[in-house]
This record gives C-alpha cells, structure tokens and sequence, in this order.
C-alpha cells in the first residue's frame, strides 16, 4: 500500500528522499506495474519525473544522456540516430514514452535491451548520492546495481563511427517482444580484419554479458560466415542462458552462433 | 501522506480532483472523472486498452502515477469526436469492420491519433509499429491497419 | 541456411448449435407508438454483431428499413428465453425465433393497414422504406409511423409477434448409435502456406487461404470478420500460445500479455477469403453458424504446412521454433 508519491524538482531533493528509503520511479514501467499488482515493496515512491536530469547533449562525438531521457526521446534524437533501430525493438510506442534509459539498466534480463547497447559501447553512468557523485564503467551498475540513496543522474557515450555498430535481436514476434538472443557490437575493421571488438548480448544471462570469447576468436581476422560461426560457438563459454516463456536455456544457446552471425552479416 | 488535489487538462477541459497516493492516471481517468473508454486490462502495460494520449504522446495509463503528471494535458477517446462528429478515425473503424467487442478499440484508435498527429502520411509498416503495443483478440488485427490507412487517407487535403 | 517453404491444408465440418436437453431461444417483437420495432431477446452480442444479424433478419421479414429496428438484449431477469451465445448457435437460433416474431408482427401491421386505409390486407405490401401500400396504387399508402400511431390510439391494436426456435432434445439409438445432435453443419477449408527458417526453426505463416461453406452469409462482413479474426487466433494457438510452455510441469507460465505469447499486428499473414453458400433449409433465410469453426483449420493446416516445408511432423501445439529446429536436427542427425 503506498504511503506517498513525491515528485522533487531537484536532484538534491530526490537524493535525500531516495536516501531517506523511498523507491526510485523514473518512467514507472516497471514500479507501477508492481503497485497495480501489489507488490512493490517500499511504501514511498520517488518520481524522478521533474528532478531535472533528462535531456541529450553531443561534444563531439560524446554524448551524455540524462537519465530521465525516454526512449522515445532516444528514438527521435539525430544526434543517437545509430540506436533508432536497438530503441524500437523495445516493447510498444506507449511503453516507450514513459520508459527511461536509466530505468533499462535495471530491468532483468531477458528485459534491458538498451542496457545491452550501453555495455557494448563501453559507456560510464554518472550516478548521485547522499556522500557526492562519481562516474562508473556500465558493467559494475548492470553487476552491482547503486548503493541506496543514489540516483543514476546521466550515461555517458562515443558515437560509434559509421559502419562500426552492429545490433540484432531474435523474438518470438516482430515487435514488441523480450530477447531471445540480443547483440550489440561496436567492431572496428582495417584492411579486411577486425582491429577491435566489443560485443554485448542480451537474452542470454541474467544480466548483459560481454562475448569476450567471441571478441578473441574475432580479432585479425575478417567478417566473414566461418569466422562468426567460431566467434558464435565460443561465446557459448560466455553465457548462463535461463529457461522462461519466451524460449528455453537449450535454444538460447542453440541459436546464439547463428543470431551473432546475423548482427554481423544480415 | 493524504490523497493529493490533482489538476489536469482533459480533452481540453481543466479539471480537478482527488487522488490517493499511487493511483494510477487510468484509475482517474475512469473513477474521478467518469471517463471510461480507457480500459483497465492488465494492469502492467503489455495490452494496450489504457493508452491515452499524455502531453501528446500515447502512454500506457495504468504505469502512470498521476500525481507525478499534475499539470498536464490528456486526451482520451471522450475527446476525439468533434461537435459529436465522428473523427476520420472513429469514422473508419465504423465503415471498415475494424472493431467486434470493441474491448480494444479506444486504445486501437488513441494509438492511431497518436501517430496520425505526427505522421500524416505513415506507410502500413509505420502502422503496424504505432499499434504493436496493443493487443486485438478478435479481429486479427488487418482490418485494423487498414482503417487507420484509410482514416490517414481521408484526413489528408 | 534457408527459408524453406511449404504448403498444407486442412478441412472442418462444424455443427451448429447443440442438443443439450433441447435448444430453445425465444424473441418478442413490438412496435412503439412511432414505428420503432423493438426486438427483446436475453440473447448476447459479445462483438460477433448478433445484434445487427437480428436486426436484418426482423427488418427483411417486416418489410422495413433497419433503422426502424432496435434490439435489446440480455437483461435475463426479464427477457424471453434463450440458452446462450456459444455452440455456433445464435445467428441460427436467435435469427429463426426473430423471423417467426416479425412474420406475426407484420401480420397485424398489414390487418391494421388494411383497416386504416380501408383495402384487403392481401392487397398490401411493404416498399422497404417504411410504407405499406397498395399493390399497384401506390399512392394509397401510409407510413408506419403514422400507422403505428393509429393502431396505439385509433384501433386500439398492438403490433407485435412471438417467435420461437426449439432444437428438440434428441438421442441416440441404442442399437446403432445414430443421432441427430446439431441443427445443420457448416464446412470450411484452409490452406496454409509457411516460411521455415531452418537455422531457428521460426515458422513465419505467409498466407492463409480459407474457403468457408456458411449457408447463407448475411452479413458478408462479419462474416469476414470471423474468418479472418477465428484464423489468427488458429494461428496463435499453432505456433505461439501455451499456459505450459514446459509441460507437464507448469514452470515459466506466463504471467501477463507479454509472456502469453500472441502474434502482434507485424506478424499477420495475407488472408484469401472465399464464402460459398448452400443454404440450409432449417436455417434463418438458410443461415448456418460460423462463431467457432474459424479457429480449427488453420492449424493442422500449419501443421501440415510445416511438414511440407521441411519434413518435421509435430502434433503437439504450440509449434515453437525450439520443437522445429529439434525436428529438424532429428531429421538431420545433428545432436547438439
């Protein structure tokens, strides 16, 4: 039963009420699901909606993202064109308009899609809390989550150069539909041979996990049909797939080396 | 913590009310306001019967805590016909079959506005996006991007 | 890797209605003061448009316009009898109990007709716009607004009619086990043509063609609309729905509209429609049942189309890329 709903104008305020016990609420997808079902567990929510850390901004080809930016600001934004594709494979319109890109990180898997591009783009979450800010790699917030009382406030990216960013997810359906297996890479080629690899993929543990297998297998060497199907048949070292309803263990890593081979060759 | 004095402007009405803490916008729109084409049909925002129109863009209702949203505009299916009229959406739906239980059709043409406003001229595949998020037991679902292609056609000059 | 196609097909008949302990549904009809007709019934319409059926089915046997016709449905504290909306039965039953209770309610609008203008009944006849006239002197005519005036107020006369329609409770012959269980039976055919994807074993339903034998279609489109509605969700139960997905045991149900898998908008496949009519003679204006039928074809058709495709017979639903891409690897002596 919740006690409370506050929706701070400041980053301050929302700190001291995040460290005060409040559960942290920035598109609401996922926390007012569980309101509606009963089973969030604080009393108190904490919008993030007006505590003023949305917003996109490019240096360069350094962008930083606010926290509170939603996908469907992501899917409009020309500065992020390269992950219209990646935002639209996540669940509907109507969903997207409210879900945030700090919210993904928190999704569990086979959920978090953009999570999963972040890990593949090397990007670092600027996180807010009760004893200051600081700036983390993705991986140690998709492993270790925050410390209570603090806010992720923004992530921070490189625009990959054109021809070097790859993504494909497999559903069960079209649109609108969990990962069975998702892949996100940023691979760098010179003179025929990949000179550098990072591949993240979704689906396939409980959190987005880093194909670093897959990279090893990858570098001097081209993108071509046989060297994916080795990369793909290594990253099966790098996976804990799970069961659930959208698809089982045994054919998430199954099909792994033929989706990883897809994100690369069409 | 009471329940909240909630101000918004619905189908460009101003109107105010109460709500208790975590009430969801789908829950005012139907139970403080009487406004009952939005739907409550899972409660999680994987069906679609609750879209409205928030600030112009469709959102799930039953995921939005409307006190976080004071001060905002919402257009539900209430505030679509004009002058009683029927809408060139509405309109099409009609004439097309486009609806039997009628569950999801409120959600079916909020989504359809949605996109209509922004693009007047979308192809079937621009359809099928604005309304993958809304679920259809009955109809199969063509003749619903049908009556939306139809309903983008008959609004253009 | 290859996108292997295939084609299967498969047939139905279906009953409709059923023999319970006999299968009634009432209708009453009467005329308001200003010509309306309002058709009672506990029937109900959950989006299948039964109501718009009654409507044809108590404004063609009247002799006029639809808009002069209102149905009102299913208070069962109130209304006249019927079993229930479900076994196909409703446009058959509910649609022959309406014609019974519009040819007497006609009846008595033609005799108040003819005493109003002063002419044999028999010499009446309705023009389909709202007047009763006189056959070949249509000028003597009156609009059944105004007659319904007159027979509330000047002939004191209620224009109205009963009907009824009763499947009688019928069983079977010991010695033989004959029966006759259902009213009439309708028959449909779908052919499915398939994409197997035979790295994943995805199916991807290209185009379904249904040829359907209803009796009389009163309503092309709805009956279109149960064709193509009934031949999505045959879809959705082939390949995609289960409450089970790792039956027997009940792990990894699925909990909401997400995980309960259901083909969206972007994954419908073109749709061929054909109805042919043989008209029952039990049946309103030869109507059969088409509510249910619609879901059944398709997926054995699916079925087959599958084998077709890349030789893997399965026949336990739902047909999921993972029992594919096993059938597949059965076939091809891959054992991973």
């Amino acid at each position: 039963m919740i006690t409370a709903v506050r929706t701070p104008e400041s980053l301050a305020a929302a700190v001291g009420h995040a460290a005060a016990g409040g559960r942290l609420m920035a598109g609401g997808t996922v926390v007012m699901a569980q309101v509606n079902s009963g089973s969030v567990g604080s009393p108190e929510l904490v919008s993030l909606r007006r505590a003023g850390i949305g917003g996109i901004s490019l240096d360069g080809s350094a962008a930083r993202i606010g926290a509170t930016t939603t996908l469907a600001e992501v899917e409009e934004s020309p500065e992020l064109a390269f992950l219209r594709d990646a935002v639209r494979s996540i669940a509907s319109p109507a969903i997207r308009s409210l879900a945030t890109v700090g919210g993904n990180l928190f999704v569990p898997q086979p959920y978090g899609d953009l999570a999963v591009c972040l890990l593949a783009l090397d990007a670092t979450v600027e996180i807010a809390g009760p004893d200051g800010s600081r700036e983390v790699p993705v991986d140690v917030v998709l492993a270790n989550g925050v410390a209570p009382g603090e806010v992720v406030t923004a992530v921070r990216l490189a625009v990959p150069a054109p021809g070097t960013w790859f993504y494909h997810k497999a559903m069960r359906r079209k649109l609108n539909s969990a990962a069975i297996v998702a892949v996100a890479a940023v691979v760098g080629t010179a003179g025929g041979v990949v000179t550098s690899a990072r591949i993240a993929l979704g689906g396939v543990a409980p959190r987005p996990v880093r194909a670093v297998s897959a990279e090893g297998v990858l570098i001097g060497r081209p993108l071509e049909t046989d060297v994916l199907d080795e990369a793909g048949r290594a990253a099966r070292g790098d996976i804990e797939p799970f069961d659930d309803a959208y698809a089982s263990a045994w054919y998430r890593a199954r099909v792994l080396p033929v989706h990883l081979r897809r994100a690369f060759l069409g | 913590m009471a329940s909240q004095v909630v101000n918004l402007r619905v189908n460009e009405r101003s109107r105010e009310f109460l709500a208790a803490p975590g009430t969801s916008l789908l829950s005012s729109l139907r139970d403080a306001l009487g406004l009952m084409a939005a739907k409550r049909g899972c409660a999680q925002g994987s069906c679609g019967t609750c879209t409205v129109l928030l600030d112009g863009r469709p959102v799930m209702s039953c995921l939005v805590a409307v006190e976080t949203v004071d001060g905002a505009s919402v257009r539900t299916l209430e505030g679509v016909a004009r002058d009683g009229e029927l809408d060139e959406v509405q309109a099409a739906f009609l004439e097309g079959f486009a609806t039997q239980c009628g569950f999801c059709t409120a959600g079916m043409i909020m989504s359809a506005e949605a996109l209509l406003d922004r693009n007047p001229d979308p192809t079937r595949e621009d359809v099928v996006e604005a309304i993958s998020g809304n679920v259809c037991r009955c109809t199969g679902y063509g003749p619903i991007v049908d009556a939306i292609l139809d309903a983008a056609a008959r609004r253009r000059p | 890797m290859a996108k292997l196609r295939g084609r299967g097909y498969a047939s139905v008949n279906y009953p409709t209605g059923m023999n319970l302990g006999g299968d009634p549904s009432q209708a009453l009809i009467h005329a308001t003061t200003t010509g309306t007709f309002v058709v009672s019934l506990s029937s109900v319409d959950l989006g299948q448009g039964l109501k718009t059926v009654v409507a044809q089915c108590a404004a063609e046997t009247l002799g006029l316009p639809m808009e002069n016709i209102l149905v009102d449905t299913a208070d069962t504290d109130t209304g006249p009898h019927c079993m229930g909306t479900f076994a196909s039965r409703g446009t058959h039953r509910v649609g022959n109990a309406v014609i019974m209770a519009a040819a007497e309610a006609r009846e008595v609008m033609l005799a108040v007709a003819a005493e109003e203008l002063e002419v044999d009944a028999g010499d009446l006849e309705t023009d389909g716009t709202g007047y009763i006239q006189v056959k070949g002197a249509e000028e003597k005519r009156v609009h059944i607004t105004d007659l319904a005036l007159a027979a509330h107020f000047t002939h004191g006369r209620t224009i109205s009619g009963r009907g009824i329609f009763l499947k009688e409770k019928n069983d079977p012959v010991p010695e033989t086990g004959e029966m006759d269980p259902d009213s009439c039976q309708a028959h449909a055919c779908t052919v499915a043509v398939v994409e197997v994807d035979d790295e994943t074993g995805v199916v991807e339903v290209l185009e379904m063609h249904n040829a359907y034998e209803i009796g009389r279609a009163l309503n092309p489109a709805m009956v279109a609309q149960q064709v193509e509605g009934g031949a999505w969700m045959g879809m959705s139960h082939a390949l995609f729905e289960s409450t089970e997905p790792y039956y027997p045991t009940r792990d990894h149900g699925p909990g909401d509209f997400n995980e309960y898998l259901m083909p969206g908008p972007a994954d419908i496949p073109m749709y061929h429609n054909a109805i042919l009519e043989r008209p029952a003679g039990n049946g309103p204006f030869g109507a059969k049942g088409i509510g249910e039928m619609t879901a059944n074809a398709p997926i054995p058709a699916i079925a087959n189309a599958i084998f077709d495709a890349c030789g893997v017979r399965l026949d336990t639903m739902p047909f999921t890329p993972e029992r594919v891409l096993r059938g597949l690897d059965e076939l091809r002596g891959n054992h991973h």
